[in-house]
């Protein structure tokens, strides 16, 4: 059962010093909601990101001072950005098959769409991970 | 909201270490700079064959008992080749839920 799948990879790993690898740090949903299924304590997590927003989402801290304000101690990104100012688009936003709330800016790029596809391995599942992601943000 | 700067990420799900498909595929993000919608909406494009060993860098001399990779799988070995004596769990937060059902 999968429930069991996960017991068995939480005992195997050792989660007392964890880091936890992302492309792009959001609004620290994701981040959280790892912390809370793994089980791993916010003072022993690093998490690292190629891109950390350093901004605001909807209000609220994003994802690098919010995990700060949760006690983890070290939020490690090579280029940051800043929402609202800065909007981040993924190559994804060109498959076409996502809405997403810029979906109108980013129609033009479709035209792009057969260029772009031969980088993408047809077994990854984009959409479902940036579907999941997003339904995680909204928690 | 109108933002202000528009970043294109390059990111998965192509191999960090294919340095022909990185050429072309960047290439491809600088051509769409300045040209999309008519009043350069796409301001900057970046890319993880930079950022990746940009973040490595930062991360040097740090030590973790397990790596978590939530992002996408061409990730998973980099980041063994770059920490080989820590295990490295490929775990997409969609794998999460699917198992915590």
């Amino acid at each position: 059962m999968p429930a069991d799948e996960l017991a068995e990879r939480e005992e195997h790993f050792d989660y007392s010093r964890t880091l936890i690898f992302d492309d792009v740090g959001h609004t620290g949903g994701t981040q959280y909601m790892v912390m809370k299924m793994l089980g791993i304590e916010a003072r022993a997590a690093t998490h690292a990101f190629m891109l950390g927003n350093t901004g605001i989402h909807e209000g609220k801290p994003a994802v690098v001072r919010r995990l700060q304000e949760h006690g983890v101690e070290h939020v490690v990104f090579a280029y940051g950005f800043a929402s609202p100012h800065d909007k981040i688009w993924h190559i994804e936003d060109l498959h076409g098959g996502k809405q997403r709330p810029w979906t109108e800016q980013v129609n033009p790029l479709l035209s792009y769409q057969p260029k772009f596809r031969q980088f993408v391995r047809p077994d990854v599942q984009i959409h479902d991970l940036l579907f999941a992601f997003e339904q995680t943000s909204k928690g | 909201m109108q933002p202000q700067r528009v970043i294109w990420v390059l990111t998965q799900p192509v191999d960090l270490r294919d340095s022909s498909k990185w050429d072309r595929l960047e290439a491809l993000g600088k051509e769409l700079i300045g040209r999309i919608g008519g009043d350069g909406y796409i301001h900057e494009v970046v890319s993880s064959r930079v950022l990746f060993p940009q973040v490595v860098a930062k991360l040097k001399g740090m030590k973790f008992s397990t790596i978590v990779n939530v992002a996408a799988n061409n990730f998973t070995q980099p980041l063994r080749d770059t920490f080989p004596d820590t295990p490295v769990a490929h775990f997409p937060i969609s794998r999460i839920r699917e198992l915590k059902r």
